[in-house]
């Protein structure tokens, strides 16, 4: 059901002399490469000369590879960045459509050009501006390429001048999150973020504490996020999927619906709630998600392997 | 009526007869035919053919029914449903203005020929999915049949689209929720969203529940849910009408509003409360709302004492 | 504009018709004096308020005030037509529902900037969001006039009827605050409201609520709010306080 098991994503710097060895032991689902671009050379030649080995090393140890651009500037960027090996692209602060439309374009031609398959490199979207929220719906549905949207949850409390501060016991932007979350799942697509506090202290915080924010992320309907630390991976690799128990749960349901039908009655009972085709369903597709999360993490620990 | 009232609705499975025969005792305001999730596949055909008998089963004791339809086959089910009785059609997971379109054409054509009149049935679109949510005013928008109310932006099929558990400590629907009732507002559309129950067990057939929910959707103002179990019925219904108290106030607001609108005024207090133009709006809209929920108990009484009446006399 | 924007965190209502307590407007400290045409001036004085608006105004902006004029939604021609003047900064226009509204209302401002001597396009307009039409058309709004300074979440409790819910929170508030939010900061314009709950209505609230009310928007990003009565633009400035 969520089209991309991408639990746990992690920033590191194309120029990073540590870029393979972090990618390799962070065990993160995804690395997004972050740019510089030097004041004084040609930025662009600079570039385009290393991205090819920092997509291989981010690689290292199974993640899929972005690289993060800036919306405004993306055409140039664009084409310094994109090469074989890379999943997508994360447009930072779009605004509206049509710098969607014409990053979408550009990708077209880089694509031809680089011998990638037409349409394969996604964008992702990073939503650090109220024009961002404002327009989300239009932005999502601008390209078919949009593949995740990300709550930067710091930028967006800037320009919304929100304090930096967590005393309020409700979330200033909830409703903001159940706005992307909800654009996102409307296009097929799918959001990250982290649950309130944690979203605007990212600290490390203590094992229990993490899984409960995980978990509270998942509930709220993040797939993932974008980890202020590795030390977040592993909670979020655990937790942005069905737990064991709960497969253990939808089994059962699926068993006990499946007996139901076959004995011609429409929902039965299983500890005091009601089985019925819509909750059969929900057990199918969680199910179906559950497996490919082992599938990821198989492929992950094959990439150690070698 | 000027005013559908539906404080608490209830879905009934027309092919199990131990519930489409006695649901008119039950003492709902509206009876839901479903003809999609409470029946498997393989009975929906004779469901269908059930439909049109049992709009007169259920509305016995004086409900208004409506009928659930399958969005995978509104052209089988619009024609087993739209019959005189039925004062609702329900568009399972209404993603976009063509498929509202779509029903009401069908409809109209059906109402022509089944004799219902044109446009007398409501078409109302059920918000399941996040497609749905933000395609909301389209939707709403989407044909000139009259939509009174909505709800919407939840539930079990809302969770699965969007990939989340339910029965958690806080509101998961928070926004879609919100933003499905502020587009029905926006178009003069009574909303019922915007309303959290916190339900951890995700039971729904305690009576203290029930009483609690209607005491915080009186207190916030909606007017009509979904009872998942006969138990609510009787709270809900008596729940969500304004109490006497409600009315004697909005009574006296009125007349004090006459007198400040003759003075020349605009705010005075009685008995410590604020009278001013919101409050005789309020008034107004409390003083409508308990006429018709007593009318509909009224009308609910007469239906009950006559169906029972001939049921004793045929026996 | 947009560093006085952020500072202007009190507005504080004073009815037009009461001569001596608008005489005393100026003395409370608040930001920004809203001479009212609206709500706390009852019909019997409507008249009389607007063709005194005037003097009113330059009286107040010659103790030092930054004076606004609430106009009354469905009398706001004639309101429009009493308040600018020179002195003006702008106007405060509750519950406009159609962009088309707002549009017609700047081409009257402009005749009447260019008949009395006002520098042309210096009226601001302050939008009140107080219907379920203004939230849900608050971008249309907000963009029909570059006179808007400023969008607001009105006495929407009272306005809407919005009923209460156990969270201690009027139903739909945060998510009504949320939405007029990114507007604002969409179209930069200064965010209006406070976190008004249950118990204050129509925002008229104790000293402590009202703090709170004004610390709890500044957390979720507003900068200033309507003050009701003039009791509350201390703990609004209290609350609104920049760390």
């Amino acid at each position: 059901m969520p089209p991309y098991i991408r639990r746990s994503l992690i920033c590191l710097s194309v120029d990073d002399p540590k870029l393979a060895e972090k990618a390799f032991e962070s065990w993160a689902d995804a690395i997004i490469l972050d740019i510089v671009k030097s004041p004084i050379q040609d930025w662009q030649q600079v570039l385009k000369a290393k991205m090819p080995t920092a997509i291989a090393a981010a690689a290292h140890g199974g993640a899929e590879v972005f690289v993060r651009l800036n919306a405004g500037t993306a055409q140039a960027e664009l084409e310094a960045t994109v090469f074989i090996g890379l999943t997508g692209v994360v447009l930072v602060g779009v605004g509206d459509r049509t710098e969607l439309v014409r990053a979408n374009e550009r990708l077209e031609v880089l694509e031809r050009e680089r011998g990638l398959a037409i349409g394969s490199v996604e964008i992702d979207l990073e939503i650090t501006t109220a024009q961002g929220v404002w327009n989300s719906l239009e932005i999502a549905r601008a390209s078919p390429r949009v593949g995740t949207m990300t709550i930067n949850e710091r930028a967006l409390y800037q320009h919304l001048e929100i304090p930096f501060e967590t005393t309020l016991e409700v979330e200033p932007i909830e409703f903001i999150k159940g706005q992307i979350i909800t654009v996102a799942t409307s296009v097929e697509s799918q959001a990250q973020g982290m649950s309130y506090p944690l979203c605007v202290s990212q600290n490390e915080v203590d094992e229990a504490t993490l899984t409960k924010a995980v978990r509270r992320a998942r509930d709220t309907g993040f797939k993932g996020v974008v980890c202020a630390h590795a030390s977040w991976v592993k909670a979020c690799n655990e937790g942005f999927r069905p737990s064991p128990a709960e497969v253990e749960y939808y089994r059962e349901v699926r068993e006990v619906f499946a007996e139901g039908l076959k004995r011609g009655l429409a929902s039965v009972p299983l500890n005091g709630k009601m089985i019925d085709v819509p909750v059969d369903l929900r057990a199918e597709v969680y199910l179906e998600w559950a497996d490919r999360v082992a599938l990821r993490d198989q492929q992950k620990i094959q990439a150690h392997q070698l | 009526m000027t005013h559908r009232v539906a404080r608490c609705t209830m879905f009934v499975t027309p092919t199990n007869p131990r519930f489409i025969d006695k649901a008119w005792t039950r003492g709902g305001d509206v009876y839901i035919l479903d003809i999609e999730d409470s029946i498997p596949l393989a009975e929906k055909a004779r469901c269908r053919s059930l439909i049109r008998e049992s709009i007169q089963k259920a509305n016995k004791g004086g409900a208004s029914i409506y009928v659930r339809i399958n969005k995978p086959f509104v052209d089988a089910d619009l024609p087993c449903s739209v019959w005189p009785g039925v004062d609702r059609i329900m568009l399972p997971k209404t993603e976009t203005a063509v498929e509202m379109q779509y029903a009401h054409a069908l409809m109209s054509q059906l109402e022509k020929d089944h004799g219902v009149p044109v446009g007398y049935i409501e078409l109302s679109p059920m918000i399941e999915t996040a497609l749905g949510v933000v395609n909301i005013h389209e939707i709403l928008s989407a044909t000139p049949r009259k939509i009174w109310s909505m709800g919407g932006g939840t539930g079990y099929d809302m969770a699965v689209n969007l990939g989340i558990e339910m029965f958690v400590d806080f509101d998961q629907y928070a926004y879609t929720s919100s933003y499905v009732a502020l587009a029905a507002m926006s178009l003069g559309i009574e909303a019922s969203g915007g309303v959290f129950i916190h339900n951890p067990t995700g039971r729904v057939d305690q009576r203290d529940h029930a009483l609690e929910e209607a005491e915080i959707l009186h207190a916030a103002g909606v007017r009509q849910i979904t009872a998942l179990h006969p138990n609510f019925i009787e709270p809900l219904c008596t729940g969500l009408a304004p109490t006497a108290d409600e009315m004697s106030w909005a009574q006296i607001v009125l007349e004090t509003y006459q007198e400040l609108t003759l003075a020349g005024e605009s705010v005075t207090h009685v008995n410590g409360k604020v009278v001013d133009c919101y409050e005789y709006e309020l008034a107004l809209k409390t003083l409508e709302w308990g006429r018709a929920c007593a009318e509909k108990d009224r009308f609910k009484d007469k239906a009950l004492a006559r169906s029972t009446a001939l049921l004793a006399a045929a026996s | 504009m947009s560093q006085s924007k952020n500072s202007r965190r009190s507005w504080l209502i004073v009815p037009a018709d009461h001569d001596d307590v608008v005489a005393y407007a100026g003395s409370h400290g608040a930001d920004i004096v809203v001479l009212d045409l609206e709500y706390t001036v009852a019909p019997k004085n409507k008249d009389r308020a607007r063709v005194g608006v005037t003097g009113q105004i330059a009286k107040l902006t010659a103790t030092g005030a930054e004076v606004f004029v609430r106009v009354d939604r469905v009398t706001r021609w004639a309101d429009v037509r009493a308040a600018i003047s020179r002195d003006l900064t702008g106007i405060v226009l509750p519950s406009p529902d159609d962009a088309a509204d707002i549009v017609e209302l700047d081409a009257l401002i402009t005749t009447l900037e260019k008949e009395r001597g006002v520098e042309l396009g210096t009226t601001e307009i302050v939008l009140m969001f107080e219907s379920a039409k203004s939230f849900w058309n608050a971008d249309a709004l907000g963009r029909a006039s570059a006179r808007v300074s400023g969008l607001g979440v009105g006495r929407i409790d009272l306005s809407m009827t919005l009923g209460t819910v156990p969270q201690n929170e009027f139903r739909l508030y945060r998510f009504l605050m949320t939405r007029t939010l990114v507007a604002a900061r969409m179209l930069g314009k200064q965010p209006l409201g406070a976190f008004w709950r249950p118990g204050s209505r129509g925002g008229v609230a104790s000293v402590a609520d009202t703090m709170r009310a004004a610390r709890e928007a500044r957390l979720l990003g507003f900068s200033g709010c309507v003050c009701a009565v003039p009791e509350q633009v201390a703990p609004v400035h209290a609350g609104f306080v920049q760390s």
